[in-house]
């Protein structure tokens, strides 16, 4: 029981990781948050439910989803950050939280604010280990989720493309001094952020069943949450974050009580904050000096 | 006479009220080793900032091979052959040497979709190789996996130097390159600094240490808050008496 209960938690940790590193990726280029992140992950969940529900294959709605997600990432970096480029960076993080009420209204018009059930994939069995049932769909997530990382870590770390993203990330102006084109940049970064937040979308779909447009409020202040409590500006740490809120997430569900849930992983967003501010895998950032 | 390579005119730059950089005209010659000198706050940095477009001019002009500067985006000015160094240093946390030296390189690669790769073959390839080759130079091989920043700092400079020259500069702007270094690491630099120009590539430094100057320098450009008062080979300028004053802070 203990043990399903921690694996349940990990299946929805790798949610949160990647809503967290969706949020982490923006994070490093502006310093500020996109809130809409939570919207757009709301949005891909909308968006495999349809193309599902459209009779595409899942392995081509996945993917679809992402997309779509990431040009809805698109359209908030033009709309909400571009023009602001220059404003102090309370104004972005303001406009992001219009942007996400705006999305959130648009899919009520779109698809309603009844909640509605996300059509299942048929897969593989479900895996029996002793008395424990892990269900198939949540190795397709996690299979997906993982895979989705290590790919992201190899772009980063080893493309063209993923050095310019950690340059612009780390200074802006000592980037652009060698060459590096930081709109091209951005616009890949908001890409890849949709791409991640859409895809996390899809898995929470079919981890639920149930998709409303006001899960992107959720999952995306746990997305934040995570991204605090793992480090910020950290993959990594969005990771371990990530895993430590579902854990403790599906262990109070199943001792305590479902409804306090959210007490537990936000009373974890606090403990975090005292003991360990800078995060589990954060580094206490210095201000640079500047000539 | 052929136009110099960079030539500056009526370069102005006020902050707030301050006048920053005065009505500077410069002119650095194709394959010179060039010096701005001057106490500290005279704008000698701000005219890099200038050059690079890190900050608007509010007046005058930067040509470069002839062409005007003043409207290029920053990222562009690296294209047209200008790198620079910083004069605190300006790594990159999250890379090695060699990946530093591959940022730089960026900017001669095709912007094609292989940027999206992270496999190199054909002209990345060929690039790689070249980005050995140069770390080589700047005797930095042996640390090429290393993360940057944890050099001693006489390698991290270095390091800026060899990620400003893989963008293949005709000029490299060096910001204060000998700041922080011992007789011999100054020595040593005095002789990179040669071979750099040797390699055709034009140089135009800020410098606080007088000997690298002089033993380097073809010509040497004194400002005092943000205005030129000396200019000349090093041994002209070292008898310049308003040189001597503003610089050395003798009474006149």
């Amino acid at each position: 029981m203990f043990l399903e209960q921690v694996v349940n938690g990990i299946f929805l940790g790798s949610m949160y990781a990647l809503v967290a590193i969706a949020f982490t990726l923006i994070m490093g280029i502006f310093g500020m948050l996109n809130i809409a992140v939570g919207e757009v992950f709301m949005l891909g969940a909308f968006f495999g439910m349809s193309l599902i529900m459209a009779g595409v294959p899942f392995h081509f709605a996945l993917p679809l989803a992402m997309i779509g997600s990431g040009v809805v990432s698109l359209v908030i970096e033009r709309l909400s950050f571009r023009p602001l480029r220059h404003a102090p960076l309370l104004v972005p993080l303001l406009s992001t939280i219009g942007f996400s009420i705006l999305l959130q209204n648009l899919a009520n018009i779109v698809w309603g604010t009844e909640r509605l059930e996300f059509p299942g994939v048929a897969a593989l069995p479900d895996l029996k280990l002793g008395s424990m049932v892990i269900p198939s769909v949540q190795f397709l997530v996690l299979g997906s989720a993982v895979a989705l990382i290590l790919a992201l870590d190899l772009f980063i770390q080893r493309t063209r493309v993923g050095r310019g993203m950690r340059a612009v990330a780390e200074n802006l102006e000592t980037s652009s001094i060698l060459g590096v084109e930081p709109n091209g940049i951005i616009l890949v970064t908001f890409f890849v952020s949709g791409l991640l937040a859409g895809a996390s979308g899809v898995f929470f779909g079919l981890t639920f069943s149930l998709i409303a447009p006001t899960i992107g409020l959720e999952v995306g202040l746990k997305g934040i949450a995570a991204m605090v409590v793992g480090g910020l500006g950290n993959m990594r740490g969005g990771i371990i974050g990530g895993l430590l809120i579902g854990i403790t997430e599906t262990l109070s569900v199943a001792y305590i009580s479902a409804s306090y849930r959210d007490v537990f992983v936000y009373s974890l967003l606090f403990l975090a904050l005292i003991i360990r501010p800078e995060g589990i895998l954060g580094t206490v950032q210095q201000e640079k000096g500047r000539a | 006479m052929t136009p110099p390579l960079l030539h500056l005119q009526k370069l102005t730059k006020h902050f707030g009220g301050v006048l920053a950089v005065e009505a500077l005209d410069l002119a650095v010659a194709e394959g010179q080793i060039a010096a701005l000198i001057g106490p500290n706050g005279a704008g000698k940095t701000t005219v890099f900032n200038l050059i690079t477009r890190v900050l608007p001019a509010d007046e005058g002009s930067v040509h470069f091979r002839g062409r005007d500067l003043s409207h290029l985006p920053r990222h562009r000015i690296v294209r047209v052959g200008v790198g620079r160094t910083f004069q605190n240093i300006r790594l990159f946390a999250t890379m090695t040497v060699l990946e530093h030296v591959l940022v730089g390189q960026n900017v001669r690669l095709h912007p094609g979709w292989k940027r999206f790769i992270p496999v190199e073959y054909g002209e990345a390839k060929r690039r790689r190789a070249e980005a050995e080759e140069l770390l080589n130079f700047l005797h930095l091989w042996e640390r090429r996996h290393l993360p940057a920043d944890t050099l001693p700092y006489g390698e991290q400079r270095r390091v800026e130097i060899a990620r400003a020259l893989a963008t293949r500069p005709a000029l490299l702007l060096l910001d204060e390159p000998a700041a922080g270094m011992n007789p011999s690491e100054s020595r040593a630099l005095v002789k990179l600094l040669q071979t750099i120009r040797d390699r055709q590539v034009t140089i135009l430094l800020i410098e606080h240490d007088m000997q690298v100057v002089m033993d380097v320098c073809d010509q040497v450009t004194v400002l005092n808050f943000g205005e030129k008062i000396a200019e000349g080979t090093p041994s002209e300028v070292r008898q310049d008496p308003r040189a001597l004053e503003a610089y050395l802070g003798h009474d006149a």
